[in-house]
């Protein structure tokens, strides 16, 4: 049977998504064509709003809806270390701890020759920019703990360390409420190499 | 570790085959071209999850036929494991009891074959990429952390490469790193794994023939001698080497140029050893990795002996063959005569299938 187009292209554009495989896609779709609660006018405003007003922040590449994002625009927020990730939605990841106070700044990917990323790919002008203004203490790189992840620290590393008095790089190793049953050998290795003092007093 | 049994489905020349084993030696014989490698490269295949004969999967699968399964039963410590393997086209699929596995690397740390066959033999003798291949497997076992080191050094040679083939000098200094947070790793297992079998394959080999000359394994890692796997010393080094790597396009030193070599009272085995010497040799290494194996990992792997006795002497024949009895391991052994003293399971295997199966 032949589907209108509007909805054929709208399940056509659902299945672009990550995560989103073609039967999904076609949930969706009808989902939002036929369910008597589903508001696509809601779902339409938000995509449309979301699209004309997100862009990176010119400051840490993360997401903004103005010029800056909301947190470089927060003055309250410690001015002296800059965190750097990945991705931009690592950033929510590490808000949603509530541990930093300082900035952010988003690569927008690792070091990765084989799929073509290069240092000159990645979001460092802006990085370099802001730390040669000064007052920057420490980078703290938060990576992942890839290969890449771990080049990209490298590259990072090599590129401030005269201008950076603390570079710093994320632990690795046992994750909080896990079970040593499910810890892979490397993992354990790390978490074994990396222990710290224990202090019951 | 015994394979209790195994089930093929259009696997090479077998259609259909299912046939039960038990621990001890097992005898497939039969005229040439009847499928008895074929037997050996499926209970290859459920214990390293390749083939000895191909990279590529798709001649396994028989002629016509869209997949090909090898299913069996492995039992190992007193456990009872059943296994499927699927090929299809270029791939596999791996079940182990019932469920699908997403890595190789858990299920070839747990199940082991040590292989006796000209095929091997030919490839271990010509190419030194099989020679790294074939201790890098038995390292896997006999250390838990090397698979992932070997994955991880792999990657960053690749990568590295890239960049190397591309002539971005400026952006190497990062891998460099990494190969030197890895290499040494590898290269100090291989060389401990050396300096292990050395005493064994000199003992073993004299059992084997009664010869006093001393046979010995040798290995060679250009990092090794360079810089003695001192961490600075190795990345001065690495800086130092970057134009020539950059003319040649590749890593030009690291441990995917490591040698191994044996040697008979100074002769080498590539260019001095006979024939037999080079069978003899191969196959004290093999038993020398079983022992290790045995000591370290706990379990005796099984044996497979791909005619390995139409070129042997009397007495090296005997001898292997008293080894083989006085061992823990469950051995398969092809042959294309009928063995003159039955030992075990003896197994007559005709145009793709069992005429006759005696114990």
């Amino acid at each position: 049977m032949k589907l209108p187009a509007s909805l054929h292209r709208l399940i056509e554009e659902l299945a672009k998504l990550p995560t989103i495989g073609r039967k999904s896609a076609k949930r969706l779709a009808f989902h939002l064509a036929t369910a008597p609660k589903a508001d696509p006018n809601a779902l339409a405003q938000a995509l449309l709003a979301a699209a004309m007003e997100l862009r990176p922040c010119t400051q840490c590449g993360g997401i903004a809806s103005g010029e800056l994002c909301p947190l470089c625009n927060d003055k309250s927020r410690l001015e002296g270390s800059i965190l750097v990730v990945e991705e931009a939605r690592n950033v929510f990841t590490v808000e949603e701890s509530g541990i930093y106070k300082g900035q952010y700044h988003v690569l927008g990917g690792a070091i990765s020759p084989m799929k073509g990323i290069g240092p000159s790919q990645l979001n460092l002008k802006s990085l370099e920019a802001r730390i040669d203004q000064g007052g920057i203490e420490e980078l703290i790189l938060a990576t992942n703990p890839t290969l890449e992840g771990e080049a990209t620290a490298h590259y990072l590393t090599d590129l401030f360390q005269s201008k950076v008095a603390r570079i710093t790089r994320i632990a690795r190793g046992m994750p909080t409420g896990g079970d040593l049953e499910y810890a892979d050998p490397g993992t354990l290795t790390r978490a074994i190499e990396g222990r710290t003092r224990f202090n019951s007093a | 570790m015994v394979i209790r049994a195994l089930r093929l489905t259009y696997f090479r020349n077998y259609e259909q085959l299912e046939i039960n084993f038990d621990q001890g030696l097992h005898f497939f014989y039969g005229n040439n071209g009847q499928g008895k490698t074929n037997l050996v490269e499926a209970l290859y295949v459920m214990t390293h999850l390749k083939s000895f004969r191909t990279t590529s999967l798709n001649p396994l699968i028989h002629y016509g036929k869209p997949t090909a399964l090898i299913e069996g039963e492995i039992e190992k410590e007193g456990v009872c494991h059943q296994i499927r393997i699927m090929l299809v086209e270029h791939q596999k699929k791996v079940w182990c009891d019932a469920k699908q596995l997403t890595l190789s690397s858990e299920y070839i740390k747990n199940f082991f074959s040590l292989l006796f066959a000209p095929d091997l033999l030919a490839a271990y003798k010509e190419y030194p990429q099989e020679k790294r291949n074939f201790f890098d497997r038995a390292l896997t076992l006999l250390d838990p952390l090397y698979i992932e080191k070997i994955k991880d050094f792999n990657r960053i040679r690749k990568q590295k490469n890239q960049l190397l083939r591309t002539g971005k000098a400026k952006e190497v200094a990062p891998w460099n790193q990494l190969f030197c947070r890895v290499s040494p790793y590898l290269v100090e297992k291989r060389q401990g794994l050396v300096q292990r079998i050395n005493p064994l394959l000199k003992e073993i080999f004299s059992q084997l023939t009664g010869r006093t000359e001393v046979l010995r394994l040798h290995f060679r890692s250009d990092l090794w001698e360079k810089t003695g796997l001192e961490e600075k010393k190795l990345r001065d080094f690495l800086a130092n080497k970057l134009k020539m790597e950059l003319e040649t396009g590749h890593l030009c030193y690291g441990p995917q140029k490591d040698a191994f070599w044996m040697t008979l009272e100074g002769k080498k085995d590539k260019f001095n050893f006979s024939q037999g010497e080079q069978r003899i040799a191969f196959l004290s290494l093999q038993f020398v990795l079983n022992e290790l194996i045995l000591e370290e990992v706990g379990f005796p792997p099984i044996l497979l002996l791909d005619d390995v006795f139409s070129e042997l002497d009397s007495r090296v024949f005997l001898n292997t063959m008293k080894r083989i009895q006085e061992g823990k391991n469950q051995v398969f052994a092809t042959s294309a005569q009928m063995p003159e003293k039955v030992l075990g399971q003896v197994i007559h295997i005709h145009q793709g299938t069992i005429q006759s199966n005696l114990s």
